[in-house]
């Protein structure tokens, strides 16, 4: 998968910039605060429909401007050439065009590009939230799977209805059809919620033995990193998921009723982390979280590769700068395995020699040029 | 023009476009249009078994002798009995229940025709079929009335999901609805 040419208008700082771009892989150069991360960005965007960073669609349209258009072209699944418009408006509503055709939905645009990003902030993934680990694996699996982002925008309308009945339950004086209404919603949760934990179970069951082996390359090897899906209710390994929610549902009941709000299920989900059995949020060092979280993003590139036999887009936000020589020679080592790579960095010498055959473009004040 | 926007499905462009059709066609001709939305009002009205709009009471579907009065199949609204009408599949009658269960709109069981549903039961009713939309409230009100309906030891059917995602009944083709009552599963 390649993007090969990609024009922005409005996007971030940019008012008007056309860029064409290398298949082995392009350096952007330049001081910070110049724009290099927001490259990154429309290229994520183009490929995606949606930032990599958590932002407001709202950010990505420069100031003062009422719209953003991504156009570009590149090499989709398929080995098929695509050309893809995004126009984002201020007011709301986005405006989808592949190779000259409209499409309704931005879903469409899934699986025509994988894309996976690295940056400082993916120790977030490692130390952070369990939320931040849920995001992770739903991008994950959300690339390669409509039927998986289906279930999520469902399981959310379904969550959000439920929430509300309980409160409202919560509120008022309890009544018989209450109970049955609770169980009509709570099946229903149960139902979609574990489509979606069989389904991240069996992804992080194939992502698992690829973090481990990327995370012994770019670490000094003796340990081992896995991962386990880790539900908000005891799970036992071989009985039924939908049952075992509902049973749980059950015993929660009084509970969530007080609380006003559901308290299992895959929105309450978390991923266990453990080096040498140590789970890694609570006592990793910074530098065993930041390894670990290359790994991660590594696995899932190699993920996307296996679900769709493409090589992922790379996108590398300044993970140099925060990584000794040894580590970044390493890194640049497993690279050459990938796709089309992007890489932002502050000064070149932050990449140990390595990325040579990168074509390089210095960014400054809003402009890019060849270097 | 306000009055026409208001209408489900006419956003302000439509009205514009509706106001300036009524402005070009002949007196007579928007007299008539009036009076037949008059009419609407006036004589239009909930048949009180299966709560179908009709102009008599009971609807001519509950009247009509020759349907399978032992199947009834429920639907949120007036308009997707229409659409399963129109398949020409379904011979039996219908109980239209006013929507379905959405906490976020405020409609609990309370604000559906549910007692009204049971009460029909005891006459002769040996299946019903759920014919909710596909959709995250029309599947827990399936659900809801699938618990309520098993002391009665009757058949119940779901339509099967063969109709799009989210979609609604009343949007969905002939083709498609025809397979889904086709497929309908027991529970
Ligand atoms: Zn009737």
């Amino acid at each position: 998968m390649l993007v090969q040419s990609l024009s922005l208008r409005n996007f971030r700082n940019y008012e008007t910039l056309d860029l064409d771009f290398e298949p082995s892989g392009n350096l952007f150069l330049g001081a910070n605060a110049q724009g290099k991360t927001n490259l990154l960005e429309a290229i994520h965007c183009f490929c995606l429909a949606r930032s990599h960073r958590q932002v407001h669609e709202d950010e990505l349209i420069r100031h003062g401007a009422d719209h953003f258009l991504l156009r570009g072209n590149g090499v989709g699944g398929g080995n098929r050439k695509i050309t893809v418009q995004i126009r984002a408006l201020r007011e709301g509503g986005r405006k989808l065009k592949i190779n000259g055709v409209i499409h309704r939905k931005i879903s469409d645009l899934i699986g025509r590009f994988y894309v996976v990003s690295l940056s400082p902030e993916d120790v977030k993934i490692v130390g952070g939230s369990p939320h931040q680990r849920r995001h992770f694996l739903n991008f994950c699996i959300c690339q390669t799977s409509l039927s998986y982002w289906t279930s999520l925008l469902e399981y959310g309308r379904v969550l959000k209805q439920r929430n509300i009945a309980l409160k409202s339950f919560s509120s008022r004086r309890w009544r018989a059809a209450d109970t049955d209404e609770l169980e009509a919603w709570g099946r229903q949760l149960a139902s979609v919620g574990s489509r979606i934990m069989r389904k991240r179970g069996e992804v992080l069951r194939k992502l698992d033995p690829e973090v481990s082996l990327f995370h012994q390359q770019i670490s000094d090897g003796g340990e081992r990193l896995s991962l386990t899906y880790k539900p908000a209710f005891e799970l036992a390994e071989d009985g039924d998921i939908e049952e075992q929610f509902i049973a749980s549902l059950g015993h929660l009941r009084e509970k969530e009723i007080n609380y006003g709000m559901s308290l299992v299920g895959p929105h309450r989900d978390d991923v266990l982390m453990t080096v040498n059995g140590e789970p890694l949020r609570v006592f990793g060092s910074q530098g065993q979280q930041r390894t670990a979280s290359i790994a991660l993003k590594l696995a899932a590139a190699r993920f996307l590769e296996k679900a769709s036999g493409e090589r992922p887009i790379l996108l590398l936000d300044d993970v140099f700068a925060e990584l000794d020589q040894e580590r970044t020679r390493l890194l640049f080592d497993l690279l050459a395995e990938f796709g089309q790579l992007f890489i932002v960095t502050a000064k070149e010498s932050d990449l140990a020699g390595g990325g040579q055959n990168l074509r390089k473009m210095l960014v400054a004040n809003g402009t890019v040029t060849n270097i | 023009m306000d009055e026409l926007a208001k209408m489900p499905g006419i956003g302000p462009k439509t009205a514009q476009r509706l106001a300036f059709y009524i402005l070009k066609i002949p007196a007579q001709e928007a007299l008539s249009l009036a009076a037949a939305i008059q009419d609407v009002k006036e004589k239009v009205r909930y048949c009180s078994t299966c709560f179908n709009l009709t102009e008599e009471d009971p609807c001519a579907i509950c009247r009509d002798a020759t349907r399978d009065s032992a199947t009834i199949c429920v639907v949120e609204e007036a308009n997707d009995l229409l659409a399963l009408e129109k398949t020409n599949e379904y011979r039996g009658l219908y109980h239209v229940l006013g929507g379905a269960l959405s906490p976020l709109d405020g409609i609990g069981p309370d604000d559906l025709h549910i007692d009204e549903l049971l009460d029909r039961l005891p006459q002769g009713i040996e299946e019903v079929i759920l014919a909710t939309n596909p959709n995250v409230e029309g599947e827990a009100t399936a659900l809801y009335l699938r618990k309520l309906l098993k002391p009665f030891e009757i058949s119940v059917t779901r339509v099967a999901r063969g109709l799009p995602v989210g979609g609604d009944l009343e949007y969905a083709d002939q083709a498609t609805l025809t397979r889904a009552l086709e497929d309908r599963v027991a529970l």
